[in-house]
């Protein structure tokens, strides 16, 4: 029998958090019958608002869902319930296999012989090389104009003074970015654009977001004129290519060596974008002591991948973008998964971790933090901060630290989290029985 | 240059300068200004930007000052796991398995109150969330633990934790002193729970300079747990000059059957009402009617009356209501040869209705659970005295209430319901009126269902499938999801309660 999973693992799978919520509401007995568990099929019947229950159907292994209610999310309300009253040791192995599930379990069985391998390249004629060749040129040069346009733009703002930036001006900047194929740019501007602008009067006009804004500016100025730059090293030159938006196709990624090891998931955050999620999830190679980034993608409202969830682990082959410092990484052969992975480390010291940022910031000047771990001791008073054994402190940042400080009780422990500029935010405590979640 | 230098020039714009300060060793690292670009100044600022925005991002926030001692070990054990895998949801007020916000917060009340009576804390995880909570502290404290009581004194000295109204006890001099005023009453009602005396000495060392609604107040709050050591306060409370602080300080002493203010209005109510002996007649003897009659005096009131607050100003019938209810029902005997349920059924001259409100008020001023039953074996319909009746004469109560008016009785029994009560209602619920019980009763019964029967009633109102109707279909699932976490929770902590937190002495049904 596999490992069940951890509540978390399905929180992470729910589409939004209406979807979670409404599966939480759900996940009790009340409205279930026909409850049952035989690895990898977990099923059930949901009485919903109609006459006759829902049937839903979960292959753990995968996953994969079904369910009959006619619910646009995917997964739904109903699967996700079924999954937290699994993951929460309400199900146990038994109960009779549903026709409904016995049904879906083989028309996806048939249905997958027939799929074909995934990632396979297809094979390309020389007039499509061609054409491709040629798109990517013309790419290079809308790029080479849009970065330029962004520089003018700039040193215009900064000419007649921050404190007369038109509202939405920056937004106007994106799309034209956007037009000019530099995403990685226009994704910048809008998150900028978001900011509020505090008061642009007096002599330290702006507060926050002039010194943010200002910053920003002069990253994005500097991204521009890194462009225009024929002799970067290579490295340095895909690190200016991956923040401007250029993408490197998977198989280019998974051609590369891959680093083995026992992967521990120490961090995730979700963002949407317009029409997009985002799932940022940070790695860390118990063997290896590597740090990695794998990136998920979703439409909004669809679910993102949830096979790496913090706490949990993977023994896998990742293989690393080009570009350094190489942190993002594609998830290549899996070999295990755990749901929980126990490993020794030595955290840093705030001095060590504070190098470590520097000299990664030194290679990719764009980037906005940089996981950590640093063995130290939670505290609230006089300010929040973690302090490690030589006394060193860094400020605690983000939503996590009344969590840390409750699981640590002030005592030294091993902690992983990003630092920023703002300090470290904390994401997962090592203890003895593995990570745990903030 | 600093970068708040730099930002202040981008700021206002580098079209209005000539030249930049000079940026010091960084400018090493810096590009040379082009000269015959026109905006050379703006590059060369956004340039320095850069290099200083890298530096900036590059030294994160410290946090200086002295370590604090961690938190000591924790002995007490924490819940089983099914338990906490319910509280994380409950504490973190997500809607869960239980929609409404308030249903969630009456089961986690329930539920924190059976984890401290196991001899429980809650884990350390949970402890974020628990004390992130001002609103539940009161709740939430005896299941803290070592490591979460802690964690509040570090809260506290961080300043992020602000002395709240259910933190405030009889030895937080501070909030008395110079809390605001809603605090200062929220400490005061405490103390007045804990140390009577104390916190009536701490009144009367502000009264003459606390404005009368604050008075009032304190006086009201004197009034709910008036004690004989108080009649001389009250006495006092009596000539003030605020009308609520009188009418609160004779609330007050109306509580006190022994009190000098009670044997006044006694008086007065034996001068003002009074049974007669009627001649039988035939028709008496007929119909075995007694012969016995009430007749009542309007009472005209003196000074030493107004002051007692028999004001003029009121009408009669209003007088009466106050002066009979400032009568313990124990003493009607002694003054009127007939106890407080027969002045309700006697013959009247004309009807007293306010006869019966003054001897309710008056039954519940005094907890008088004998008189409140006898009141209602009579035929008094008083919802007021509901939470004095015995179990039976609850029962009474509902069957004779239309369904209608089911909510009216119930809201006022304190939870858990007797068994029988719980029966009675639920059957009401799912019976064929039960479309016309108001929709609270459902709520009501959810959360005063005793903790044994929840299981029971969950499974029974999930038989009842899906009935038509949005509103009760709705109200089916949130009473049934009640049930449900209440059962959950309760099973699981039943091993490690004390068998007199579970067992209910009250006889009843089953579900």
């Amino acid at each position: 029998m596999a490992e069940r999973w951890r509540p978390e693992r399905v929180t992470a799978l729910a589409p939004d958090s209406a979807s979670d919520v409404a599966g939480r509401r759900l996940a009790i007995p009340t409205p279930w019958s026909d409850i049952g568990y035989a690895h990898p099929l977990l099923w059930g019947a949901c009485q919903g608002s109609g006459a006759s229950p829902y049937s839903v159907v979960v292959d753990v292994s995968d996953p994969s869902y079904r369910c009959s209610c006619p619910s646009r999310k995917f997964p739904c309300k109903h699967v996700l319930a079924l999954l937290y009253l699994w993951a929460e040791g309400r199900i146990d192995e038994g109960g009779t296999l549903s026709r409904f599930a016995a049904s879906w379990s083989a028309t996806r069985t048939a249905g997958g012989e027939e799929k074909p391998p995934k990632d396979e390249p297809a094979e390309r004629t020389e007039a499509q090389l061609a054409a491709s060749a040629a798109r990517a040129e013309q790419r290079e040069d809308r790029v080479t104009g849009g970065l330029a346009e962004l520089d003018r733009w700039l040193a215009d703002q900064v000419t007649a003074g921050l404190a007369h930036t038109r509202p939405g001006a920056m937004g106007d900047l994106a799309a034209r970015m956007v037009d000019a194929q530099v995403p990685g740019v226009a994704g910048r501007l809008r998150d900028l654009n978001r900011r509020p602008i505090g008061s642009r009067t007096g002599a330290r006009a702006g507060g926050a977001w002039l010194d943010d804004t200002l910053a920003e500016y002069g990253l994005l100025h500097l991204l521009s004129r890194a462009w225009t730059r024929t002799d970067l090293p290579e490295a340095l030159r895909a690190t200016v290519r991956s923040h401007i938006g250029f993408t490197v196709p998977k198989e280019t990624v998974l051609a590369t060596a891959p680093v083995a090891d026992t992967w521990a998931v120490v961090g995730m955050r979700d963002s949407d974008e317009e029409q997009v999620s985002t799932r940022r999830v940070w790695l860390y190679g118990t063997e290896t002591s590597r740090y990695a980034l794998v990136l998920f993608f979703a439409q909004r409202g669809m679910p993102l991948d949830a096979s790496l969830v913090p706490g949990s682990g993977v023994t896998a082959d990742l293989h690393f973008y080009p570009g350094g410092p190489a942190l993002r990484a594609l998830v290549g052969d899996t070999h295990d998964v755990h749901q929980r992975v126990r490993f020794q480390v030595d955290g840093s010291t705030v001095a060590e971790a504070v190098a470590s940022w520097r000299r990664v910031l030194a290679e990719d000047p764009w980037l906005g933090s940089y996981p950590t771990v640093i063995r130290g001791s939670a505290r609230l008073v006089p300010s929040p901060g973690l302090v490690d054994e030589v006394g060193d402190s860094v400020r605690l940042a983000g939503g996590a630290t009344l969590a840390l400080l409750a699981l640590t009780g002030g005592h030294p422990a091993t902690v992983f989290g990003e630092l920023e500029a703002r300090g470290f935010l904390p994401t997962t405590v090592l203890t003895d029985d593995g990570l745990v979640v903030l | 240059m600093t970068f708040a230098a730099l930002a202040s020039i981008a700021a206002v714009g580098t079209g209005q300068r000539s030249s930049l300060p000079p940026t010091g060793a960084l400018s090493a690292y810096l590009p040379g200004p082009d000269e015959s670009d026109p905006q050379a100044l703006a590059y060369a600022l956004l340039d320095s930007a850069a290099a200083l925005a890298v530096v900036r991002r590059a030294t994160p926030a410290t946090a200086p000052g002295d370590p604090v001692p961690p938190a000591p070990d924790d002995s007490l054990p924490e819940p089983p796991e099914h338990v906490v895998s319910l509280l994380g949801p409950l504490l973190a007020d997500d809607a869960g398995a239980i929609r409404l916000a308030s249903d969630r917060a009456y089961v986690l009340g329930e539920a924190l109150g059976l984890v401290a009576q196991a001899g429980m804390r809650l884990p350390h995880r949970l402890l974020g969330a628990a004390l992130a909570r001002r609103e539940l502290r009161a709740s939430v404290r005896p299941v803290l633990g070592a490591r979460g009581e802690w964690l509040l004194a570090q809260l506290q000295a961080a300043g992020l934790d602000g002395v709240t109204v259910a933190t405030a006890g009889p030895s937080d001099a501070d909030v008395w002193e110079r809390g605001t005023s809603e605090e200062r009453l929220a400490w005061f009602r405490h103390a007045r729970t804990v140390d009577p005396d104390g916190a009536r000495a701490a009144a009367v060392a502000v009264w003459k300079e606390s404005p009368a609604p604050f008075r009032t107040e304190l006086m009201s709050a004197v009034a709910v747990t008036a004690a004989p050591a108080d009649e001389a306060f009250c006495e006092v409370g009596l000539d003030d000059r605020a009308e609520g602080v009188r009418f609160a300080a004779a609330e007050a002493l109306s509580r006190l059957p022994d009190s000098a203010y009670v044997a006044r209005m006694a008086a007065r109510a034996r001068a003002s009402i009074a049974v007669v002996e009627l001649e039988p007649g035939a028709i008496h003897r007929l119909l075995k009617r007694t012969t016995r009659s009430l007749r009542v005096t309007p009472y005209e009131p003196d000074e030493a009356a107004v002051r007692d607050g028999l004001s003029r100003k009121l009408s009669s019938a209003e007088r009466l209501t106050r002066l009979v209810a400032a009568v313990p029902p124990s003493l009607w005997p002694a003054l009127v040869s007939a106890t407080a349920a027969e002045l309700v059924t006697l013959h009247q001259d004309e009807p007293r209705w306010e006869l019966v409100g003054g001897i309710g008020t008056a039954t519940l001023r005094n907890a008088d659970a004998t008189t409140a039953n006898v009141l209602v074996a009579a035929g008094v319909m008083d919802p007021r005295l509901v939470p004095l009746l015995s179990t039976e004469a609850v029962l009474a109560v509902m069957s004779r209430v239309p369904p209608t008016l089911l909510g009216t009785v119930v809201d006022r029994l304190p939870s858990p319901w007797p068994q029988a009560v719980a029966t009675a209602v639920g059957q009401q619920l799912v019976g064929p009126n039960g479309h016309q019980v108001r929709p609270d009763v459902w709520t009501l019964f959810a959360r005063a269902v005793p903790l044994r029967l929840a299981g029971g009633w969950a499974q029974r109102l999930r038989g009842l499938g899906q009935p038509d109707g949005r509103i009760v279909r709705n109200l089916l699932r949130d009473t049934t999801s009640v049930l449900t976490v209440r059962a959950l929770i309760a099973d699981e902590l039943r091993p490690f309660l004390p068998e007199t937190s579970w067992q209910d002495t009250q006889p009843g049904g089953r579900p």
